[in-house]
This record gives structure tokens, C-alpha cells and sequence, in this order.
């Protein structure tokens, strides 16, 4: 079971450590001419962890359990310069102060920082550009100025975001109506733990409208419902077009996320002779005679194959 | 930043480590370092007691028998040498919600993995049918037909329970392999089955049946992709394939009535047809200046179906009419092609510009088909109207940032569509918009508001009371009618101090047909989000969440040509709400928690009509409580005792299904589908053993 909550701070871990070391990224030391000074730290991780410890406020070892902590891998962080590859050098920060002074700081991340969002991504990016995709930069989250780290997490063993279960929780932080559609009676199941966003939305930019992972909208629901694709010898136009048109993707309360109760939505686009242009009302309900065009499945009762119909005589999606 | 910088950026090594001179690192030790090595695991077992039999409640999650249940979840993680590791997992082991992956490999170098899932979609479990069988649906021999269902005397002994729902069941296999530093190479494989029922209805002429429809399908896709990385660009060359099938490929039933025409004793209908897609696609971003890039892709796609046909009717007296063809030999051929180029001209100013074609070229034959209407009588000929759209889209953005604290954005999109086939060519759409966000304390608070507006306009509506369809000409299909969109965004974050969050989100949308008479004249939406996060204390934390919607929507009917007589004002409006508690720690040994969700909706719908009543709707109505609240118990590490309670109750209203019993429609043989009503609850009680700080080694 999956909860629909999202905890303070649970994304952001990271972040939160970071907070302790405030400063000043170490381009602008060489932007001055003060690189001479930027000097690394004298024993590396061992001089953070003397401080950043377990029982330091926001505990930061579990990266030891995550790829960034491999030193086997000498793309990582420690297989380089531990925690100097991408907070740079420390040699200030773990230097001498005086009782009272507060510490220079480091390299910090999350775009509540100090450190300007664009010189944090380019850390990430130096050694992330093959999972950051072709869409970053021309994409809604780098234009919004987001930090990489306002949703990974990376001093957590498993970082929320790439956990189907608990990345909607991350997403909502911001999201914040796409949160209350997806508690709505017709919903994805997100709030089950069974979906994330990430399956249908490529938060690092794509070239369809939304971020979405197929070329558009119906090409990523093909995804899950494949018996949808066709084509089909009569095909329903606003189907082939755009699944939004009659669906609303992250939650609605009417059934199937449809947008507008049959036979309603349907005539929003039929007004056909005869029945179809008829209004009808609450006299045909099942409790008041009965109306075949509104109980059950409404429009559906008779043209159920409204995703298409590959029967040669299903022109009007009724066989 | 300089250039110097982002090209050593880009050169795959961290920009800090670059820029500075490279330090002695030999003493170095990493001594304080918690290398793990070995297996770390959490193991999850329990049982668990659900008070109620309620099929609904099983939705997505299998709590749908009363009972008592297995709980069962692991996490297991090796940590070998030289980046070797392989990871399992699984969850809700012992419900048909279950998951499971293994995964393996060298990090740096290859890795595999290997996933299972299952997922119940679980709709109406109290339906009921006279009909069985799987894709043949049979009547009892004792059927006895009628005119209307207060006719068919054998119904009510011929009734068997059948639940509408189905289960996605999927195993993934992957393999991913760094060559080097520049190329990788990925394939996954998905092989997906669902199985069980859905409502199909079926009809002869004005008679009809809602039937199960027999859901048997198997859906495999293949993604590969060759992915290089260069020091001022990146490419990746993708070829995915997906074929879809269905077992049953149509549906055949015995007319429950008494036919309407000749021989209409059984009917058929299509199901949905196999079929496969492609697309090879090639994407790639390059750094043309220090802050210039240039990203595109371009891709070619064919969907292709060409499943048998069935013939035209199952009826023997209309079975005449050779077919045009076997098969639809459909096929579809696919275009995209994207071009991006983003700019940090200076400091201030950031551009950026795209450009999108999307082809949907259908290739599909197109036949004279010879209608047989229901399976009851022959209608004349249609020919199929194979729909084709080139979307094209052009963007252009720009943001300046007038200084630490204040951004001005704004931003233009032109976006086209082109149909055949259908009442309007070509639609335009220009929208503009501007943006402006406020950060305070170091974007700890912030202000942003963006407004814009968006305008449709066809190229001219071509039809002119249709001949074939009957549509009235006054209708304005709302896809492609003309169409004014305003609306404005504002949010507010805040964090009044360090132990409080908050965020405010207000958004409006209004969309105006102006030109239309008849069909959606307009529609809008108003929607306000409020969410609160309080750490309470150094480990207990507080989160609310509250959100209202409400949807107003506006349409026009006309029964008699050719003016308009009746109109529908739809109202949504939908409040949702949670609540999440976190005590962790109480004791040093004791976590509480409690999650809760509510969500009511109401939807009213009036109606009123020219010159005769018409009485509206009953509102639909859903609510939704659930509550989940958990204690965990922990003598030491290594041990943890969890006992919850999970609760959730949902009450719909709904007058499509309120007192449908199969015979409560004199033309419609119904299913029985109940609306969702459920109390549903899960006792749980589990022991957890937890080996999260085995052994740890230092650096090599």
C-alpha cells in the first residue's frame, strides 16, 4: 500500500544537507581571480564525514548505498574527489575559523540555494547527459530554472523520484492540481503506488506538448492500451485525433475519466436526425421508465465500439 | 560562467574538478567512508484480515475477499566487488497486486533486470448475465424470448453472477551495456497479457443487450536504442516495435428478444483487431556556443493492421454480399520531426524556439462497404474514411531576468492542424501568454502569475446539412469550432519559518465558441490548491493538502431543424482534501502515522427546452474517505513490528446506474452493474528483519 501524502522535506534531503554549507560556487572564485585559493580539502571525504556524520541533523551516508558511492566506478563522484566532485573544494570550508565564524561555504543545491541553478545542473550534467535526453534544454523545467536536485534526492538510498510508489509525491510538490485529480473517483492509479508520472511525462523535456514520452498525447496512452491503436476500418475521428478530447488523463468524476456524462459529451459533436439530437431527462432514467438512451451505457449501449470498429458493417461502431 | 567551463562541463568529468587543478588525493583514504559490501535485505512478512467482500475495493489493489490474507515484501541489495551488484524486490506478494524484479549487473558496465507485475482492475462485481460462454455467448436451451425484458420469463432463473474487471499481468526483461565512456547500448523487452471482461452492448435495432466482452490480449514490444555521448553532444538511434492481439477477434450472441427482422436470432460484432506498430526515430542535441544548443529528432513510424474480416452479418438471410476485401491491409505511416535551439544570450536573457511535425498519414484502402445494419437489414453502401492530421507547431519563449528576485517570461505558440476527411481543412491556433515570478529569500517564497490567451480559427466549416449523416449544419464540432481561450495562473509559496511550507495555486481557464449556435458554446474551469507542510519537531511532520474545482460547461441541442431547442448547463464541482501525520521515534522505538483522503465531487446537470418541460438530472455524487494509519514497533535495528488499519469507504450516485436491474429497461437487457458502493478494511500486523547496516568496508 501506498500512501497519498507528501512529507515535508522527503524529497529533499539533499537539499536540506546542503543547507549546512552555504557558499559560494567555486566559478566565481575563478571569475575573481581567487582560484589560487580554492583549494580541495586535506583528506577529503574523511574531513566531511568527521562532521557530516550519521548523527549529524540531516544524515547524508546512506550515498554510500547509491551509484554515486561506488569508487569502483570511476565515473562517480567517489571514484573521483568524493564529496569535492560536485560540492568543489573544501579546503576553506574544513580550514581553520574562529570560534563563532561561520564556515565558508560550499557548493550547494536546490534551487532555494545560493548556488545559481544553471552552474548546479552543470555539475549533474558533466556526467548525466545520456539520462538527461536530448529535451532538457529546450524543455519546461530547465526553462523554469528547476535544480536537478528539487526532485532527486541523492544522499538517500533510494532517491523518491525513481520509485514509481513515491515519485508522484515529489511531482505534486509543485503539481499541485494534478495532486487533486489524481484522489478523484476516476483516477490512474497513482495513489495505489501502481503508476507514476514518469510512465506517461518525460520530466526532462520531450518534443511532444506536456513532456510526453510518445511523439503525442495518443501515442503514449498506445502504450497501455494497445487494443485502442488500430487503425480500424471506421474509425472514430476525435479518437484518432486526441484521446483528450473526451478524456481527461489525470482524474475526472465521471467514470472511464471521461469529461462529460453520456449522452451529453456525445452530443456535444452529434446532433444528427433523430435520436441523437433528442435532449433527454430525468424521465428516462431507470427508475422512471426507462430510456435506452441513458441507462447502462447510454450512447454505448448500442455504439460500444466508439474506439473504432473494424466490422464491415460497424460504420456506426455498433458491431 | 565562462566557456571554458561548460565545454570541461561537457567533457563528462565534474565542472568543479576541471576548473581547479587537480589535487593530491593519495592520502585520500576514505576511512570514514561506509562502503557497503555484502547483503543488506528488509524482509516483510505479515498477515492481514479484510472485513469486507467488496470487488471495488479490490480495485488495483486485490483486497476484494473478506478474509484473512498474506503480506509479504523484500528489498534485498548485494553489494559485490569491483561495482558488481544485483538488487530484488518485491511487493504485495501475497495479493493479486503484486510485483517483483531482479536486477544485476557491473555497474559502469552492464546490467540486467528482469520484472514481473500484476494489476486487478476491478469495476462491477455484482453484475449478472443469462449469457455464457467466451466469445460465443449462449442463452440457456429453457430461453424463452420476448418483446421488451419484462417478456423474457426465464430471465430471472437464467442469471449468473459475472464481474466486469480485468488483470494486467507483465514481464519485462532488460539489458543495458556500457562500451565506453561514448556508447551505450539498451534493449528492453515487454511481454503483457490482460485478461477478464468489459461491457459490450449489443443491439438489434432498438432491442438491446449489454454483454461481457471476452478480454483475452497479449501485447509484446521491443525498445532498442544505441545512445552516444560526445564531448559537445549526445545521439541516440531508437527502433521500437509493438504488436498487439487479441484472441478473440469477434463477439457472437443470441438474440435474448424476439427478432425484429428475419432471422435476427444471433448477432456479431468486430473485436478489437491485432495489430503492430514501428518507429525508428534519431535524436540529438549539440552544443553549437558556450550557451547555445541545438536539439532535434526525427522519426518514421508505420502502424499497420490487417486482422481477417468478419463477413458482413451473421444473419443467414443477409449474408449475400461478397466483401471488398479480406482484410483492411490498414496502415498508417508516421512523421515527427522536432527542432529546438535554446540561448543564454547574457545574463539576463534566455531564449528559446521549437519546432514540431507530427504526420498521422493514413494509407489505409479505402472500399465500398454494403452496410447490414444490427444484423437486421441491409442500409445501402459506406465507404471507410481512412482520418489523416499533420499537426505543426512553432514556439517561441523568452525569459529575462530583470534581477535576483524578479523573472519576466513570456511566450508565443502557433500551432496547426490539418484533417481530411472531416468538417474543417485546417485549424490555427495563435496563443501568447506572459509571466512574471517574485523570489524572496533565496526562493524560500515566490510569486508567480502567468495569463495569456489562446485563439482558434477554423479555415471554414464544410457542412452544410450532410446529406449521409443528417448532422444539423448548424453544429459546430468543438475540436475544430473557432475558439477564444483566456486564462491566468497565479501560485504563492511561502515559508513563514523554517519549520513551515506553504503553497497556494489559483488557476482560470474560460473558453468561448463565439460562432457556434449549436453543440459547446463554452466552458470553463476554476480551480484553487492549497497544501501545507509543518515539521512539528526534528522528526514529526505534518502535511495538508485541500483543493477545489469546479467546472462549468454550456451546450445547445436541437431536436427540430433547424433551430436550437434545448440547452444543458453542466456544473462539476469536486473538493478534495489530505491530511498526513508522521510521528516517528516516540520512545526511540515507536513510529505513528496516519494518512487520510477525502474527495467529493457533485455533478448537476439542467436542462431546459423550447416550448415543453424537461426535468434535469439528479446530481451525481462520489465520495471518498480512506485512512490508512500505521505503528512500528522497534526493540532494536534489526526488528520492526508494524500493526495498522486501513480503511476506505466510497458512495456514488450515479442515475446511468442507480436501480438498473437487468429487466429495469423495457429495450435494454442490462448487466446489473451496481454503482460503487463500498466499506472496505485491512487489519494488518508484520514483522520486518532488517539487515541495513551489515558489513562495510573501506576504499580499496
Amino acid at each position: 500500500m501506498t500512501g497519498f501524502v507528501s512529507w515535508p522535506g522527503r524529497a529533499n534531503l539533499s537539499t536540506l544537507a546542503l543547507v549546512l554549507l552555504v557558499g559560494l560556487p567555486a566559478y566565481a572564485a575563478e571569475d575573481s581571480g581567487e582560484s589560487d585559493e580554492a583549494a580541495y580539502s586535506r583528506d577529503g571525504a574523511d574531513t566531511c564525514l568527521r562532521c557530516h556524520d550519521e548523527g549529524a541533523e540531516v544524515p547524508v551516508t546512506e550515498i554510500f548505498r547509491t551509484p554515486h558511492g561506488l569508487a569502483a566506478d570511476k565515473r562517480t563522484p567517489f571514484g573521483q574527489l568524493q564529496c569535492e566532485s560536485c560540492h568543489g573544494p573544501g579546503g576553506k570550508h574544513t580550514g581553520r575559523v574562529r570560534r563563532g565564524q561561520e564556515r565558508p561555504p560550499m557548493i550547494e543545491f536546490g534551487s532555494d540555494e545560493e548556488t545559481p541553478v544553471p552552474e548546479q545542473n552543470t555539475i549533474c550534467e558533466g556526467c548525466h547527459k545520456g539520462q538527461l535526453g536530448t529535451g532538457w534544454h529546450g524543455g519546461t523545467h530547465a526553462s523554469a530554472e528547476l535544480s536537478c536536485a528539487d526532485c532527486h534526492s541523492v544522499h538517500v538510498a533510494k532517491d523518491p523520484v525513481l520509485v514509481t510508489a513515491t515519485q508522484p509525491q515529489v511531482c505534486f510538490d509543485c503539481h499541485r492540481s494534478q495532486r487533486a485529480d489524481s484522489l478523484k473517483f476516476s483516477s490512474h492509479p497513482l495513489r495505489f503506488g501502481k503508476m507514476a508520472c514518469g510512465d506517461c511525462h518525460d520530466p526532462h523535456g520531450s518534443i511532444a506538448e506536456n513532456d510526453l514520452r510518445g511523439n503525442n498525447l495518443n501515442d503514449t496512452c498506445y502504450e497501455c492500451h494497445t487494443e485502442k491503436r488500430g487503425p480500424f476500418l471506421w474509425e472514430h475521428a476525435p479518437v484518432a485525433e486526441d484521446c483528450s478530447l473526451c478524456h481527461a488523463s489525470h482524474g475526472s468524476n465521471h467514470p472511464a475519466l471521461l469529461k462529460r456524462r453520456a449522452p451529453l459529451l456525445c452530443q456535444q459533436c452529434h446532433s444528427q436526425r433523430g435520436h441523437p439530437s433528442v435532449a433527454h431527462g430525468s424521465s428516462g432514467l431507470p427508475t422512471q421508465g426507462g430510456s435506452p438512451f441513458l441507462g447502462g451505457q447510454s450512447c454505448a449501449n448500442c455504439h460500444s465500439q466508439v474506439h473504432g470498429s473494424n466490422h464491415p458493417s460497424g460504420a456506426r461502431k455498433t458491431r | 560562467m565562462n566557456a571554458r567551463q561548460v565545454v570541461l562541463g561537457l567533457l563528462g568529468l565534474p565542472l568543479i574538478v576541471a576548473a581547479q587543478t587537480a589535487p593530491d588525493t593519495s592520502d585520500w583514504e576514505c576511512g570514514f567512508c561506509a562502503f557497503p559490501s555484502g547483503l543488506y535485505f528488509d524482509l516483510d512478512a505479515g498477515a492481514g484480515y479484510v472485513t469486507d467482500d467488496s470487488y471495488r475495493f479490490g480495485d488495483y489493489r486485490g483486497f476484494d475477499d473478506e478474509g484473512a490474507i498474506f503480506l509479504g515484501e523484500f528489498d534485498l541489495h548485494y553489494f559485490g566487488d569491483e561495482g558488481r551488484y544485483w538488487k530484488a524486490l518485491g511487493r504485495d506478494l501475497g495479493l493479486d497486486s503484486r510485483s517483483l524484479s531482479l536486477e544485476g549487473g557491473r555497474q559502469g558496465r552492464y546490467n540486467m533486470a528482469l520484472t514481473y507485475e500484476k494489476l486487478p482492475r476491478q469495476l462491477y462485481g455484482q453484475s449478472q448475465t443469462p449469457f455464457s460462454g467466451f466469445d460465443t455467448l449462449t442463452l440457456p436451451t429453457t430461453w424463452i424470448t420476448g418483446s421488451s425484458t419484462s417478456s423474457l420469463t426465464q430471465l430471472s432463473n437464467s442469471l449468473a453472477p459475472v464481474s466486469i474487471g480485468h488483470e494486467r499481468e507483465t514481464l519485462g526483461l532488460s539489458l543495458a551495456l556500457v562500451q565506453s565512456s561514448h556508447l551505450e547500448y539498451q534493449i528492453d523487452y515487454r511481454h503483457e497479457d490482460r485478461d477478464g471482461r468489459g461491457i459490450h452492448g449489443g443491439n438489434f435495432l432498438s432491442q438491446v443487450v449489454l454483454l461481457p466482452e471476452p478480454i483475452d490480449y497479449a501485447t509484446d514490444e521491443v525498445d532498442a536504442s544505441i545512445i552516444y555521448t560526445g564531448e559537445r553532444g549526445q545521439a541516440r538511434l531508437n527502433y521500437n516495435a509493438s504488436t498487439f492481439n487479441s484472441k478473440a477477434h469477434a463477439l457472437v450472441w443470441d438474440n435474448p428478444f424476439n427478432p425484429l427482422a428475419p432471422s435476427a436470432t444471433r448477432g456479431r460484432a468486430a473485436l478489437p483487431p491485432d495489430n503492430q506498430a514501428h518507429q525508428l526515430s534519431l535524436s540529438g542535441a549539440v552544443l553549437l556556443a558556450p550557451a547555445t544548443r541545438v536539439s532535434g529528432m526525427l522519426a518514421i513510424g508505420e502502424l499497420e493492421q490487417d486482422d481477417p474480416f468478419v463477413p458482413y452479418t451473421i444473419n443467414s438471410m443477409l449474408a449475400g454480399t461478397a466483401l471488398p476485401a479480406s482484410a483492411l491491409n490498414g496502415k498508417v505511416e508516421t512523421r515527427t520531426f522536432n527542432l529546438s535551439v535554446s540561448s543564454r544570450l547574457n545574463k539576463k536573457l534566455r531564449v528559446r524556439a521549437n519546432f514540431d511535425y507530427d504526420d498521422r498519414d493514413n494509407r489505409t484502402p479505402r472500399n465500398d462497404y454494403a452496410i447490414v445494419e444490427s444484423d437486421s437489414f441491409a442500409t445501402g453502401t459506406r465507404t471507410n474514411v481512412p482520418y489523416s492530421f499533420q499537426r505543426t507547431r512553432a514556439r517561441l519563449r523568452g525569459d529575462y531576468r530583470v534581477d535576483q528576485k524578479l523573472t519576466l517570461s513570456s511566450g508565443y505558440r502557433y500551432r496547426e492542424i490539418e484533417r481530411d476527411f472531416q468538417e474543417v481543412r485546417t485549424t490555427d491556433e495563435h496563443s501568447g501568454w506572459f509571466g512574471a515570478t517574485l523570489r524572496q529569500d533565496k526562493n524560500l517564497s515566490s510569486v508567480s502569475v502567468k495569463f495569456g490567451r489562446d485563439e482558434r480559427e477554423g479555415s471554414g466549416y464544410l457542412m452544410p446539412g450532410d446529406p449521409v449523416t443528417g448532422q444539423n449544419p448548424l453544429l459546430r464540432k468543438y475540436n475544430m469550432a473557432d475558439r477564444d481561450r483566456d486564462f491566468v495562473q497565479a501560485s504563492v509559496t511561502a515559508s513563514p519559518s523554517d519549520r513551515v511550507d506553504l503553497g497556494l495555486s489559483v488557476e482560470s481557464s474560460e473558453d468561448d465558441y463565439g460562432s457556434t449556435r449549436l453543440g459547446l458554446l463554452g466552458s470553463d474551469s476554476e480551480r484553487v490548491n492549497l497544501d501545507a507542510s509543518v515539521r512539528l519537531s526534528d522528526n514529526a511532520s505534518l502535511a495538508l493538502f485541500y483543493g477545489r474545482e469546479l467546472i462549468e460547461s454550456v451546450q445547445t441541442g436541437s431536436a427540430t431543424l433547424p433551430g436550437v431547442d434545448w440547452t444543458a448547463a453542466i456544473e462539476d464541482e469536486i473538493d478534495t482534501f489530505s491530511l498526513g501525520l508522521r510521528l516517528p521515534q516516540i520512545n526511540d522505538k515507536v513510529d505513528l502515522g496516519l494518512e487520510y483522503l477525502f474527495s467529493d465531487s457533485t455533478g448537476r446537470i439542467a436542462l431546459s427546452r423550447t416550448g415543453a418541460s424537461i426535468d434535469s438530472f439528479p446530481d451525481l455524487s462520489s465520495r471518498l474517505h480512506s485512512a490508512r494509519l500505521y505503528a512500528d514497533f522497534r526493540p532494536n535495528d534489526r526488528y520492526t513490528v508494524r500493526a495498522g488499519y486501513y480503511y476506505e469507504r466510497l458512495s456514488t450516485r450515479d442515475w446511468m446506474l442507480d436501480g438498473l436491474a437487468p429487466d429495469s429497461l423495457p429495450s435494454v437487457l442490462a448487466l446489473g452493474a451496481e454503482t460503487p458502493n463500498y466499506t472496505g478494511g485491512v487489519f494488518i500486523l508484520s514483522f520486518r528483519y532488517s539487515l541495513a547496516n551489515g558489513s562495510t568496508s573501506d576504499a580499496d
